[in-house]
């Protein structure tokens, strides 16, 4: 049996709040004696490559009942085309080709997942030329739940010029739907003539468009920019537009856009379905007081499913400018039902430890909410992993989180990926480049579990080799899907690690107030989980009963079973061997009849009747005291015997419960 | 009579050694980046970009005089690397021959000259049908079938007799085809190893050097050994299967029998025995033999049922007969497809059909009496649930999951593991012989449904099983998986031929499939865009990773020339058209494999055209070796950190109770304790009892004088084992309380229940329980009666 005591316990909550987590804990579980999970951070399984073939990496999705699936790309007769590795029943899948209709190259693919092992695809591919230049189209395809093979391609966007940066961000609601944020530059400044004024070196003239996928079609939303008069800073991953999505089909969609005053800003939209709604900035512009004149970028959204959004992004320090140096900024906007839903509440600082001053690097943020606003996000702090926790009241505290940023990113960009998801119990999975102790490449994977606990792993695979791009797929339960490109290219190696949580906290069912020993039953809920199907395990005082498999109640034998407050739990197991335990929950039990004292003084006797548990039902206590004389109705009872002599006294009585007993007792009496 | 001496003809002669390449990651086969002796270190490879990836013609003999052979097939590589025994024809003479990789020469096993536009022997003593060679680590051993009789004093009839060459003696063309009468100078009762033969006879009976007798008197029927797998590494020990009845085992042993010969010992053991279900153990040369429906089965699968014949005729573009048994390198276990399993090895009372097939097992080195074992199936006897069910037949269909008696294949009654009729039935093991490769048609029963082809044709998959991590519990992986929803040929071509490295770290095999829907092993090469001819696969099991072997020397797919097809039909319809037959090295970097490929190196000139594809043995194959490519070494030093502890409870140190008063007198005490220790319980009441000092003023004054006072009334004690089962204690009063206890009400009394374990407090609950007698009928009658009386009076 496993244990797990209440001291431990607090020891536990301890060792989270003097963050000495892990090692505190590791120690505190092997001194109890406790239950090790089978698996949590598997090992990097290759799912294609190393070859020449591999050619790009698109993403990873993963939906709330653990399906997913990995979209990359890899060269078929020369050409590159969209393949994607479903994820299913805990496995990949051998992988299947996308655009099996489309004879061009396809890039930029981008992957989500939905319940049942629905997935969509987007990807963009030429589809003509014009004054002898490709002209792109954003095609989408989905593969329904039950499905083994891609419909055919659907045009998302007809035409998105030339496709340059068009960076899709592509997000899937558990229902369905889905929404995809992406940019058309329609004009460059090399020399061509444009009647948008491009206000600073490298400006284009560039749309963000957003696409709904209503579960059977594409429906365009158009261009969201808030000013089309206005020209673009040249499209990089850094400052590629993001959009998260409910499960309702409401999304939010944030994306870089120079003010008035060309300083490149953060703004965002919610999405009603096919409805845009009015733009909202999220950066702050001023620090202090003092203007801040610097391009912001990096955004990155994260949406509950109650609709707050959670927006980070990294804030620039210039020269003049009133911060320290780069930040990473927090805003938070409640959901449209909430008082304050109109607008952000305002932008914040999220990590005031950056050391090197205005000299200082970091990365792109990677934030991610749960449904109760609590948030997570991973940034590279100087090469340091750091994670940001808190919620809508406040941030919580930060956290280092182990090995550092290191490696090399294969595209032309110079920052490492990382990646970060959220259990909805706490902690959450990071990912991010790092490499070993002798300086080859490999993905740090971070586990923090609601407990407090840590697991930590260094995944590679393939022919190793420098990290390209990784991404973490999100169940919504704690689980992530990390999926990364390793090697350089032509000898790429698409890889993915399963990191699992455990079962989400369950509620059970105990009968209110005293019961008898016979009706003692416990029920419970299903527990969320990825992981299923779950086992379940009730237990009793601390002892593990028998429970049956695929049962959600059980009747506890009442052989046994004593009278008094009993703690139920039920600890529900997933298919890697992780527990959750529920919360205790008090079993009143009474099957005892009252207890009944009989006291000889001389030759007066007193009786009394009494029920510690489920209380006397004195309207059933009666006495007969042997010598003709009785009484009933009452909880004591004093009589006085006439002649010495043995008096047989027998005293009837129940509880509250029905527990009724007939005690008989002779007494001597002088 | 031809003049030319064989060792320069031989000499002369090349088969074509060929690197392939295949894109993949870590290790693959492919052009050696340097000699196999220099070969990386053991740690994790990585791939290079391969712009000049093809096949490479490693050597050719000797400078202008080589000769390609006519065909070559069932090629088996020594454990060394450096011998590959063959089975073809070479200049109009055929049988077995084995080449030096390190040199190129081809030097002859067993060979005979062939009648010239004919396959037929030009002596009828000669070993020219000589076929399925296996070879020893060393090479110096090689095993193989011929009815030819090259021990002539010990070989006395013309059946199909499986013989052991040593390579260390040489032998002419002549003395094969007209072997002496001489005895050779190891057989003797001196002799103590198979040293000096040129030619042992290991189809001999136990304990001597003459051969095997067989009834019938057939030339086609008698023993048979397995190619490539039939031979230990150190080439003391062979297996063989008898396909005529024979006196291996008395007189009249029946056909279809697997025995092996220690050459060392010059002893033959029945391997194939039946199981004594009473002990389990195996019953020492007590052979298997089953009639059903007019046939009688053997203990081993044969597609036809009965024997097959020999030499096996005409087979181009197909395998040898899937009959024989395979033996592990360290010549400890010995594994065959099986029939008859009901009287080998345990199965359901009621699983007794004898054409039910089913690869079996069984550890010849742990002595005479070791039971023969079951690799999987389609129940599972062995579990304690299906024991205890009295279950004596699986439903119907063969897939119940929840069933205690439900093994990993879902088999209908009456079918089999392995139904099909042209596969390599034989299962493969590695050199301990723990690891047991198989080819199966069922499907296991967590797939589900097999895309409707369950039991059609010969769609079969390949599987492994570890003998020594799952001994009992038949736990197989599936290595392949048949693909839905692609066209049936690219996704459930047979596999037809198939191979474990010693180490049993990899297999290969070979179909025309080209879709392989498994995500683990994953496919990392490039597939065929349709299905072609037999290509050879190589599952790495360190990488997880399936990597296709053979392509031609452009990249493509094998090819030879075929007839014109219409658009969507197989070019190549034999699913064995291709390659076939692959066999590692001991260190796994080697594979040696024949195939009918014209386009596997430049200047493959022994292709027939088209039009003669089904005429004779001459189907275009050749054997080649391919080398393990080992990539430089990137090892990332990854890890995982243990699992953090999933959360527990802890048994709370409390005593529950609770009392159930019996009819005869006595109180069932319920306990439930939080640990083990040990429980004792006691019932005190208030009794009533004639005092001794109103005893005495009794007798002085006549006065009778009762107190009540409180007594000990019952007590019982129990140790407990388990905390997890509800502990019951008995208190049974003594008889002199049996009145009070028969009294309306009982005898009222108070149990104190106590609970101790070392180390722990002593727990200690106190019940209120009430002893309630039921007066016998007897005793209530005549107290009735009594009262009655009383009344009259």
């Amino acid at each position: 049996m496993c244990a797990e005591s209440l001291s431990r316990r607090r020891l536990r909550g301890a060792a989270r709040r003097a963050a000495l987590v892990a090692p505190a804990l590791a120690t505190v579980a092997l001194a109890f004696n406790v239950c090790r999970a089978d698996a949590v951070i598997m090992p990097a399984v290759p799912i294609d490559g190393p070859s020449e073939d591999i050619v790009g990496f698109g993403g990873v999705a993963m939906a709330e009942d653990g399906t997913g699936g990995v979209v990359y790309l890899k060269r078929v007769g020369g050409v590159a085309h969209v393949f994607v590795s479903r994820y299913v029943g805990g496995r990949f899948l051998a992988p299947i080709r996308v655009d099996t209709e489309e004879p061009f190259a396809a890039s930029q693919p981008r992957i989500g997942a939905g319940e049942g092992g629905e997935l969509v695809v987007v990807w963009t591919t030429p589809f003509a030329t014009e004054k002898e230049k490709p002209v792109q189209e954003l095609l989408g395809a989905t593969l329904g739940r039950g499905s083994a093979s891609f419909g055919p391609a659907m045009i998302v966007d007809g035409d998105i010029r030339e496709g340059t940066g068009t960076s899709p961000y592509l997000a899937m609601s558990s229902t369905g739907q889905a929404d995809v944020v992406y940019r058309v530059v329609q004009e460059t400044n090399e020399g061509q003539r444009t009647s948008i004024p491009l206000r600073s070196p490298g400006d284009v003239v560039e749309q963000v468009r957003v696409a709904h996928f209503n579960g059977e079609r594409w429906i365009g939303l158009g261009a969201i920019n808030r000013n089309a008069g206005i020209s673009m800073r040249a499209p990089t991953e850094a400052n590629a537009p993001r959009i998260a999505i409910g499960p309702t089909g409401n999304a939010i969609v944030v994306w870089q856009e120079p003010d008035n005053e060309n300083v490149a800003r953060i703004w965002a939209r919610r999405i009603f379905r096919q409805s845009v709604n009015y733009v909202m900035p999220v950066t702050a512009a001023t620090f202090n007081g003092a203007p801040i004149t610097a391009d912001a970028d990096a955004p990155s959204v994260a949406f509950s499913r109650t609709g707050q959004a959670e927006v980070a992004y990294r804030q620039v320090a210039g020269a003049g400018s009133p911060l320290p140096g780069p930040r990473i900024f927090l805003n938070i906007l409640p959901d449209g039902e909430s008082e304050n839903g109109a607008s952000f509440s305002g932008a914040k600082v999220a990590d005031s430890q950056v050391p090197g001053g205005a000299g200082a690097a970091i990365g792109r943020p990677s934030i991610d909410i749960d449904e109760k606003q609590d948030l997570r996000l991973l940034y590279d702090s100087g090469g340091t992993p750091r994670v940001v926790e808190g919620n809508d009241r406040g941030l919580a505290g930060t956290l280092t989180l182990g090995p550092p940023f290191v490696g090399s990113q294969l595209s032309p960009a110079t920052e490492l990926p990382s990646a970060s998801v959220m259990n909805p119990a706490g902690g959450g999975v990071s990912a991010w480049a790092s490499e070993d102790r002798h300086g080859r490449n490999a993905v740090a994977v971070r586990e923090d579990f609601p407990s407090g606990a840590v697991q930590t792993a260094l995944v590679a695979g393939g022919s190793g080799g420098p990290i390209g791009d990784l991404a973490v797929g999100r169940s919504g339960l704690g689980d992530g899907l990390v999926a990364f490109q390793q090697g350089p290219l032509g000898n790429a190696a698409i890889l993915a690690a399963q990191v699992t949580a455990p079962p989400v906290s369950f509620a059970i069912t105990v009968p209110r107030g005293w019961v008898k020993p016979a009706a003692a039953e416990v029920r419970w809920e299903a527990a969320p989980s990825a992981n299923g199907p779950l086992t379940y395990a009730v237990t009793l005082d601390g002892r593990r009963l028998p429970t049956p498999h695929g049962v959600f109640s059980v009747r506890i034998d009442p052989r046994g079973l004593g009278d008094g407050t009993h703690p139920v739990q039920v600890l529900a197991t997933d298919i890697y061997g992780q527990s959750t335990l529920s919360a205790i929950s008090p079993l009143h039990v009474a099957g005892r009849a009252p207890a009944v004292t009989v006291a000889v003084q001389g030759r007066s006797v007193v009786v009394r009747v009494s029920d510690r548990y489920a209380g006397l039902n004195v309207h059933r206590v009666s006495v007969t005291f042997g010598d003709g004389q009785g009484g009933s109705g009452r909880k004591a009872f004093r009589h006085r015997f006439a002649h010495a002599g043995l008096y047989s006294i027998v005293v009837r009585s129940a509880d509250k419960l029905g527990n009724a007993g007939v005690v008989h007792r002779v007494v001597s009496v002088r | 009579m031809r003049t030319r001496s064989l060792p320069a003809l031989l000499g002369a002669l090349w088969v074509a050694l060929l690197v392939v390449c295949a894109q993949a990651p870590a290790d693959v086969f492919g052009p050696p980046a340097r000699p196999s002796s220099e070969s990386t270190s053991g740690e994790s490879n990585t791939c290079c970009l391969l712009a000049s990836a093809g096949n490479v013609l490693l050597s050719a003999g000797e400078e202008g005089t080589s000769q390609q052979a006519q065909y070559a097939h069932d090629p088996a590589i020594s454990g060394n690397g450096r011998y590959v025994a063959f089975d073809g024809a070479i200049g109009g003479i055929s049988g077995v021959w084995r080449r030096d990789l390190q040199t190129g020469e081809v030097q002859p096993v067993a060979v005979g000259r062939q009648v010239p536009g004919s396959e037929a022997c030009e002596s009828a003593h000669a070993p020219c049908e000589a076929e399925l060679p296996s070879i020893s680590a060393d090479g110096n051993y090689v095993s193989f079938t011929t009815a030819a009789p090259l021990a002539a004093l010990e070989d006395h009839n013309s059946a199909p007799d499986v013989y052991v060459r040593n390579m260390g003696i040489p032998v002419g063309l002549a003395e094969m085809e007209a072997p002496s009468a001489q005895r050779c100078e190891a057989e003797g009762p001196q002799a103590v190893e198979p040293a000096r033969c040129a030619f042992t006879l290991a189809s001999a009976v136990n304990g001597g050097t003459e051969g095997l007798s067989y009834e019938g008197g057939s030339s086609s029927y008698g023993s048979i050994a397995a190619g490539r797998s039939a031979i230990s590494a150190d080439g003391s020990k062979v297996a063989f299967v008898t396909t005529a009845i024979s006196n291996l085992a008395g007189p009249a042993t029946p056909s279809l029998q697997v025995a092996v010969r220690d050459a060392t010992s010059r002893s033959t053991q029945l391997v194939s025995v039946e199981r004594d279900p009473a002990t389990g153990q195996a019953i020492p040369g007590k052979p298997v033999l089953v009639n059903e429906g007019g046939i009688a089965y053997g203990a081993v699968f044969s597609p036809g049922g009965g024997p097959p014949l020999f030499p096996s005729q005409n087979r181009p573009y197909a395998l040898a007969p899937a009959v024989g048994a395979s033996i592990s390198g360290d010549g400890s276990t010995v594994a065959w497809m099986g029939r008859d399993v009901f009287k080998q090895a345990p199965m359901l009372a009621q699983e007794n059909v004898a054409s039910y097939a089913e690869p079996l097992w069984r550890r010849i080195g742990d002595g005479p009496l070791a039971a023969t074992q079951r690799i999987t199936g389609g129940s599972e006897p062995e579990n304690p649930g299906c024991a205890s069910s009295g279950e004596t037949l699986l439903p119907e269909e063969g897939r119940s999951p929840g069933d205690p008696c439900q093994g990993p294949f879902a088999i209908g009654h009456g079918g089999g593991v392995y139904v099909a009729q042209n596969l390599n039935a034989i299962p493969q093991l590695s050199a301990d012989g723990y690891t047991v490769v198989f080819l199966a048609t069922a499907q296991l029963v967590e797939r589900g449904a097999n895309f409707g082809r369950g039991a059609e044709g010969e769609a079969d998959d390949i599987y492994l099983a570890n003998m020594r991590e799952h001994p009992e519990r038949k736990v197989v992986r599936a290595l392949t998986e048949l693909a839905g929803g692609v066209s049936s040929h690219a996704g459930s071509a047979p596999i037809v031929d198939f191979g474990v490295s010693p180490d049993g770290r990899q297999i290969a095999f070979s179909t025309q499939r080209t879709a392989f829907p498994l995500g683990v092993p994953t496919f990392v090469s490039r597939a065929a865009a349709i299905p072609g001819m037999a290509e050879l696969f190589d599952i790495d099991l360190a990488n997880e990773t399936l990597t296709r072997v053979t392509s031609s020397f452009e990249g493509g797919p094998s090819e030879h020339p075929h007839q014109t097809v219409h658009s969507g039909e197989p070019p190549y319809p034999s699913p064995a058209d291709g390659a076939q037959s692959p066999s590692f090295s001991s260190d796994g970097n080697l594979i040696a494999f024949s195939s009918t490929a014209s386009n596997l190196v430049y200047g493959d000139g022994n292709t027939p055209p088209p039009s003669r594809n089904s005429v004779g043995s001459a189907d275009g194959a050749d054997a080649f070796a391919v080398e393990r490519r080992q990539f430089p070494a990137l090892p990332v030093e990854g890890y995982v950190s243990a699992a953090p502890p999933n959360p527990g409870v802890t048994p709370e140190w409390r005593l529950g109770v609770t009392a159930r008063s019996l009819s005869n007198g006595s109180v069932m005490l319920y306990v439930t304790a939080p640990g083990p220790g040990t429980l004792s319980a006691a019932a005190d009441g208030g009794v009533p009892v004639t005092a001794a000092r109103a005893r005495r003023a009794k007798r002085g004054r006549g006065r009778r004088a009762t107190i009540v006072v409180t007594r000990q009334l019952a007590s019982a004690s129990h140790g407990v084992s388990s905390p997890d089962a509800v502990q019951q204690l008995v208190l049974t009063p003594p008889a002199r309380f049996h009145s009070l206890a028969e009294r309306s009400n009982g005898l009222s009394a108070s149990a104190r229940i106590t609970f101790s374990a070392p180390g722990h407090p002593r727990l200690t609950e106190t019940i209120a329980l009430t002893f309630l007698r039921r007066v016998p009928a007897h005793r209530a009658r005549r107290a009735r009666t009594h009262a009655k009386g009383g009344h009259r009076r």
